[in-house]
């Protein structure tokens, strides 16, 4: 059996709130080296915020961030060579995205060429004036990175959350969007 | 600095406060030397029972319930770190324009 | 029964188990006291509670002795056990909110390198999730490799490689920031 990370147990919640089906990518979980498999609707967040310290600082602003939020869904594939997933599959979720109400890419980077490219989107949902959601997708040569937020996301606390977990500060440029806004 | 040199040298073994080893073994010994009590076979089901019964009062289900919570805990502190990571990559590359990289901006409201 | 105890109190791991001891329970007490203790203290980071575990370690290893077959599965039953143990203690001591902070000062023990970092980094260990905790601890204070820690712990080797590199991305982020470096 493949070594994964063991995120599944709690998986078997309900995920009628996310807006992406990650159905289709378990055909890359067979190849990949080691997976972080993340399914937290609203009553899992609830339930994991109130474990988190409120004298850990850090801990404290997550708590208050996750509030709200209506899901957190994260995959991470790590496989142990470059090439093992296709263009197409990252199509599935972005099709999807482009299907439901609200998304819209706010920036997409690209590094290198070839199988060395490197490609992070970002998508946000927005929800009349309030930020509703928001997608990272992130294909690197040998690892493909997924995490979907959804629900009400106050940018003010999430810029808070720079640091956390030894990740240093979003900066602001991407915290509001002003280098590449959401036009609409 | 050599990293993990560092973390060995902050994790080497430690001999624990003298007198340790004395300390078990007496607790050891106290335990070897407390009598054996005869066995009743129907007091030991009679405490089963009485514990099963008190575990399906709540006691299992909040230890549960604590699991989980800690597990869902864990995982979302997993999941932010994830997401920070690669919001972080982003702001790297944007703040890199001159370089190398490629940046694409969408001005469209729908994909 | 002789030779039994005599092979469980033969030397367990070259290099780091070099006392001679006696072929009984306090030869083994004594053997792999350090390493019981310190897997304790590191992980609660409170020297009492260390003691504590390790003593509770050793009177359950007293109770079950003769259930272990050779001296190597002594160890690894000692460094499950204790992990175990320490994990428990420590949700435990969180149920009584006693934070690390109002833990005890550690008493300083002879350095070699910079007792600042030292002590910077075993606390920042001791505030880790509790499986990457005992990964690191493992790891660097044991020298276990990752197929061994999956041993002890009862995972995955992925799980534990992947664990361990993203312990290490924590910790060396913390620190980094704790002293003030620049921003990456």
């Amino acid at each position: 059996m493949k070594p994964m990370i063991a995120f599944t147990v709690l998986a078997l919640a309900p995920m009628a709130a996310q807006e992406i089906n990650f159905e289709k990518l378990q055909r890359l979980a067979a190849k990949a080296a080691n997976i972080v498999d993340v399914n937290l609707d609203a009553s899992m967040l609830q339930l994991g915020s109130k474990f988190l310290s409120p004298k850990d600082p850090d801990q404290a602003k997550v708590k208050e961030l996750v509030k709200e939020l209506k899901g957190l869904y994260v995959r991470v594939y790590e496989f142990g060579r470059e090439g093992a997933y296709a263009d197409s599959d990252l199509e599935e979720i972005r099709s999807q995205l482009k299907q439901a109400a609200g998304w819209a890419r706010i920036a997409s980077v690209r590094e290198g060429k070839g199988r060395e490219r490197e490609t992070v989107e970002v998508y946000l949902k927005k929800e009349g004036e309030r930020i509703g959601g928001l997608t990272v997708i992130a294909a690197e040569p040998s690892e493909l990175t997924i995490a979907h937020i959804l629900g009400p996301l106050d940018p003010e606390k999430l810029g808070e959350l720079g640091g956390f977990m030894g990740i240093p500060k979003v900066d602001s440029k991407i915290r509001y969007g002003k280098t590449v806004p959401p036009s609409r | 600095m050599n990293w993990e040199q560092e973390l060995r040298a902050a994790l080497r073994r430690h001999e624990p406060p003298a007198g340790f080893a004395e300390r078990v073994l007496e607790r050891a010994a106290t335990e070897s030397a407390a009598p054996v009590r005869r066995r009743r076979p129907w007091l030991r089901w009679c405490a089963v029972a009485a514990s099963l019964a008190l575990l399906a009062a709540g006691g299992y289900q909040y230890r549960e319930r604590r699991l989980r919570g800690e597990e869902a805990r864990d995982q979302l502190l997993e999941a932010l770190r994830v997401t920070e990571a690669k919001l972080e990559l982003v702001r790297k590359r944007l703040n890199r324009t001159s370089g190398a990289a490629h940046l694409e901006t969408r001005q469209e409201s729908r994909i | 029964m002789a030779e039994h105890w005599q092979a469980l109190a033969a030397p367990a791991e070259a290099g780091r188990e070099k006392d001679t001891a006696p072929d009984d329970f306090a030869g083994l007490v004594r053997r792999h006291q350090a390493m019981v203790y310190s897997i304790a203290w590191h992980f609660l980071h409170d020297r009492g509670l260390a003691e504590e575990v390790a003593q509770e370690v050793f009177l359950r290893l007293h109770r079950e002795l003769g259930a272990l077959e050779s001296p190597d599965h002594v160890v690894l039953w000692l460094r499950r056990v204790t992990c175990h143990r320490a994990l428990d203690r420590w949700r435990r001591r969180r149920r009584e909110e006693i934070s690390l902070e109002e833990a005890g000062e550690l008493a300083s023990a002879p350095q070699e390198c910079d007792p600042l970092l030292e002590d910077r980094l075993r606390k920042l260990v001791a505030s880790l999730p509790p499986k990457w905790r005992a990964m690191v601890i493992l790891r660097y204070q044991e020298d276990l490799q990752p197929a061994e820690i999956a041993q002890v712990l009862n995972i995955p080797v992925g799980t534990v490689k992947s664990g361990l590199q993203r312990a290490l991305a924590t910790l060396r982020e913390k620190i980094r920031r704790s002293m003030g470096g620049p921003e990456q």
